[in-house]
């Protein structure tokens, strides 16, 4: 049952940089890790380090805003929520308090399409209590759950929602955007937040069956990541997850690879003060192939400062306040999007025209020797600097677990670019990023009604 | 000529242990009835194959919280201090395990220095810094960066600016050599500066269209004064005034390295530093000119002020005044007493506006500080319709806590506590958090031994002083409060049954608009009694 894959030493292990002369090609980072699957079939994954007296404890449940189903957008988030609400043996609305009074910090969880996560970090002396709360809301949600905790998050996340992207310039533009991309059943239409209306209506029953769906220990994976004992933490997930039942994985609904009519819409916003104009394009999932070509297309059209579309829009014409190119993976399906923030004063007309020709650029002929190397290096220094603090440690672990099914990928990764050339670069960008399957958001200012 | 110290501090394990004692024992103490019988046995699934019914464990260890095991002794990291040459003090957070450097040279200077009509210059001139050498125009500057993935950037404060660079340890002295030219010859084109100030003006505009980034805009204007220089607010006027020279001679008075700080974070020696900016050194000289002393602040007469934003989705709003500053005697009392009030997601205001009563996202009440003042600030971004309702409730911790009608508890002050004390470590744990968490005694002239006692300050604190604290320094009844929303929105009020009902105007057949509300709060003992004022979003009285 239990797979082990212990790596040389502890903590991150690095052969870059001055201990090693530039004579050897620089190897990748590596986290050490041990990664076990408890009988009810609850991966754990250890990643120690002791240099500081901290432990991080993290939990993917392997269910995101893309497994909703129609009618029930924003449940996942929803879900997420309650579960900071109380569990039996915790007690109501005292994970925040229990965790500051043991000096927790990084207190959060979060949804995404393709999963959920909850996370906390403790000083390691009260690691335990980590894993007392993250084991009793795996198992002992349902006690606790009641009508006036859901009303009160119901309309928590609605404010979530107002704040972050009801209230804001462009928020529109991404309702927009997934609209004209995805069908009534695609579980990204409404993205990640949800309809208001299918908030209101979210029910008790709801929370329940999603709960016994989805959130059982089968179907989550836990990293403790810090200054710990590997025996003392396999004891101790032991006593608090090893006796929760065994339930069987559910199974996964993957929608069919959207591909949306080309088309055009425009979306008049109240807060934007500058006309935006946004193409998108459905691509290859997270890890599929063609998503690191991608990745490398986005950084030789949009990179700030030296992508071609800012030198051109932004630096040399002045028509563009800003412009962003980025492939924005996801596990079933990805998009890739340009979008230029046109100066007030601006022809638009003469900007598509600009982004229109530069993409075809990169169709017609590959990307320059130059520009794929900067992407390269930007890629693996991204790398480095991302592996100083702990939980982007757990983090990484987690998301190469849920991607791959091997925490230990980030020369995998790595690979992914080393491994393409310009002139498959070319090629999938031939594949996916021509007008006939581009979707085109204009964002214009709305004039403003007068005040009463 | 150089002198190197290190600053090692030490926490001990200071029993820790000991403050645990007033954890709080687990259990559903809650009041709340709940769904079901605890006791239950889930149903399996019985649309598989598996018979064998689905058994939660009522285990007796799951009732109590886990005990703690003793504590580790943490020292808190220390970090190397020397000087470098025409009287540079060096502060480095050493750290090997990855290959990455990062380094600031930071100077006095910032907004505070922009003349009355030149609003942005400090600003607008620091970011010029970076966009490009003598040697290299902007394209190419931003081509050798990317090429090794290094970064260089400049910014300025209020009273605090710096140029920064970061680099993977084997692209170091490319990168350093990128930086001292951004340092010693910024190219300062014309060119360059007409692009920034046609992009300020765009995001000035933008700046001006939810209400979130209008409150922030006016925010400091009103609670120092419009001519104060914490107060002024850069406008499209301001900005278009701003000329290549005024950069030159910005440059020429302000970046110099007496008294300049250089904070070094990362894989990076003593040795190797001073290795690099001796040849620099040797270029650069001098003192920088003297800032003018910032007056007393003076708040913009008038008690509530509103700003329109005609469909907006929430409201953001404020209630704020002048509070203690950093060096303030009381520090650890006055933060542990803002902490019970709005620090965290358990304090009171959070737990009242979104936990409680739903109006809200989150809310928070804190002290900031800077060099010269500290200011008082409980704010939110709530529902529209609430956004009255929100005011009042804001005013209401406020004044509960301020009177002793509801002085702080014994828990609340340990929570406090707890979460300071032990959560220590956690804010030392990466090198860039050690540097700023040092950074910041530089900046407030505090001692660099200052954290040797952090533990024992904050441990020391007294319920007594906690609720002193809040006597003294909350002042509900004399506050300035901001209101940025849609003015014609009708409002709520939370009724004696606790629920929203709309809130009705005298002749009871029409609603309250929150332009209604806040004209009434404004009027009210609530509101302190004083006047309203609508400005638009450049600060400015609406007629």
């Amino acid at each position: 049952m239990q797979s082990r894959r212990t790596l040389a030493a502890l903590g991150v292990v690095l052969a870059m940089g001055l201990a090693l002369p530039a004579s050897a090609e620089a190897e990748d980072p590596k986290l050490a890790f041990e990664k076990y699957k408890l009988e009810n079939g609850l991966e754990v994954i250890l990643h120690q380090d002791k240099s500081v007296p901290l432990v991080a404890v993290n939990v993917w449940y392997h269910v995101g805003s893309g497994d909703e189903t129609p009618g029930k957008s924003g449940f996942a988030h929803l879900f997420e929520h309650m579960l900071f609400q109380g569990s039996q043996h915790v007690g109501e609305d005292k994970h925040f308090d229990t965790l500051k009074n043991i000096g927790g910090s990084s207190v959060n969880g979060t949804t995404n399409p393709d999963r959920t996560n909850y996370f906390e970090i403790v000083p390691s002396h009260e690691f335990e209590t980590g894993l007392w709360l993250e084991s009793d809301r795996m198992g002992y949600l349902l006690p606790l759950l009641n009508q006036k905790s859901l009303d009160n998050q119901i309309k928590v996340v609605r404010n979530e929602r107002r704040q972050h992207y009801d209230n804001v310039a462009y928020g529109k533009t991404r309702f927009a955007t997934a609209a004209a991309l995805y069908g009534a059943n695609h579980p990204y239409r409404y993205l990640t937040i949800g309809k208001h209306e299918d908030l209101t209506s979210a029910t008790l029953e709801d929370v329940t069956a999603f709960y016994k769906k989805w959130y059982v220990p089968a179907n989550a994976t836990l990293v403790i990541a810090g200054d710990f004992e590997n025996d003392q933490a396999k004891t101790l997930v032991q006593k608090w997850f090893g006796t929760l039942p065994t339930i069987a994985k559910p199974e996964y609904v993957v929608p069919a690879f959207p591909e949306p009519k080309a088309t055009r819409i425009e979306v008049k916003d109240e807060f934007a003060k500058l006309r935006r104009i946004d193409y998108v394009w459905t691509t290859p999932g997270l890890y599929k192939p063609g998503d690191a070509e991608l990745d490398i297309v986005a950084s030789a059209l949009g990179r700030r400062g030296t992508g071609r579309l800012y030198k051109i829009l932004v630096h040399e014409k002045q028509l563009a306040q800003g412009v962003a190119a980025y492939q924005s993976s996801h596990n079933y399906s990805s998009t890739f999007t340009v979008h230029v923030t046109a100066k007030s004063d601006a022809d638009l007309a003469e900007i598509e025209k600009i982004v229109q020709e530069e993409v075809a650029k990169l169709i017609s002929a590959p990307v320059t020797k130059d520009e794929f190397a900067r992407a390269l290096t930007g890629f693996e220094s991204g790398f480095v600097w991302g592996l100083e603090s702990l939980m982007a440690r757990a983090e990484r672990l987690q998301g190469y677990n849920h991607f791959l099914g091997n925490p230990d990928s980030i020369t995998a990764d790595l690979d992914r670019y080393r491994n393409t050339n310009a002139a498959t670069v070319q090629e999938v960008a031939a594949k996916y990023l021509v007008p006939e399957r581009r979707v085109e958001i204009l964002t214009i200012p709305a004039a403003k009604t007068a005040s009463k | 000529m150089m002198t190197s110290t290190m600053l090692k501090t030490s926490v001990l394990s200071l029993g820790l242990a000991a403050l645990l004692g007033a954890c709080p024992s687990a259990g559903n103490k809650s009041g709340v009835q709940p769904i079901g019988d605890p006791k239950a046995v889930e149903p399996g699934d019985t649309s598989g194959n598996e018979v064998s019914p689905v058994v939660f464990p009522q285990e007796e260890f799951r009732k109590t919280q886990p005990v703690p095991t003793e504590p580790r002794a943490f020292n808190l990291p220390g970090i190397t201090r020397f000087k470098l040459g025409n009287q540079i003090d060096v502060f480095l957070a050493e750290r090997h395990e990855l290959p990455t450097i990062s380094l600031e040279l930071n100077f006095d200077g910032g907004t505070v220095s922009d003349r009355t009509g030149r609003e942005g210059t400090a600003s607008l001139c620091m970011s010029m810094v970076s966009e490009g050498t003598k040697k290299l125009e902007k394209l190419a500057f931003e081509e050798a960066k990317a090429n090794i993935a290094s970064g260089i950037s400049s910014y300025a404060g209020a009273e605090s600016q710096g140029i920064s660079m970061r680099t993977l340890s084997k692209n170091f002295d490319a990168t350093f050599g990128l930086f001292a030219d951004t340092l010693l010859e910024p190219g300062f084109r014309d060119a360059e500066l007409e692009r920034m100030v046609k992009r300020s003006l765009e995001s000035l505009k933008q700046s001006k269209g939810s209400a979130g980034s209008v409150a922030r805009r006016v925010s400091g204007n009103i609670a120092y004064g419009e001519r104060h220089p914490f107060g002024k607010i850069v406008t499209e006027k301001s900005l278009r005034k701003i000329k290549i020279g005024d950069c030159k001679s910005y440059h020429k008075s302000y970046v110099k390295p007496k008294g300049a700080r250089l904070f070094v974070v990362g894989d990076m020696t003593q040795a190797q530093i001073t290795e690099a900016f001796t040849p620099l050194l040797a270029k650069w000289k001098g003192a920088p000119k003297k800032l003018a002393k910032v007056p007393a602040p003076k708040s913009r007469k008038g008690r509530v002020f509103f700003i329109d934003i005609p469909g907006a989705a929430q409201s953001t709003i404020s209630v704020g005044h002048m509070g203690p500053g950093r060096k303030d005697p009381s520090f650890f009392a006055n933060q542990m007493m803002v902490g019970v009030l709005g620090g965290g997601f358990s304090s009171r205001i959070n737990m009242n506006l979104r936990e409680d009563k739903g109006y809200s996202y989150g809310a928070r009440g804190s002290f900031s500080y800077n060099r010269h003042f500290g200011t008082f600030r409980a704010s939110s971004s709530v529902r529209s319709d609430s956004t009255h309702q929100s005011l009042l409730e804001l005013l209401t911790e406020v004044t509960l806590l301020q009177s002793g009608t509801s002085p702080a508890k014994v828990e609340e002050l340990t929570r406090e506590q707890n979460g300071a004390i032990l959560g220590l470590p956690a804010r030392f744990a990466t090198a860039g958090q050690v540097l700023s968490m040092y950074r910041n005694l530089v900046y407030y002239d505090l001692p660099t031994t200052y954290y040797n006692d952090y533990v024992a300050n904050f441990k020391a604190v007294t319920l007594e002083q906690v609720n002193a604290a809040a006597t003294k320094l909350l002042h509900p009844e004399d506050s300035i409060i901001l209101v940025v929303g849609d003015a014609s929105v009708p409002q709520i009020f939370r009724n004696e049954e606790n629920k929203d009902v709309p809130r009705m105007k005298a002749d009871g057949k029409t609603q309250m608009t929150l332009l209604d509300t806040i004209t009434e709060l404004a009027a009210s003992e609530k509101g302190g009694k004083g006047k309203l004022v609508i400005l638009d979003a450049d600060g400015n009285i609406k007629k």
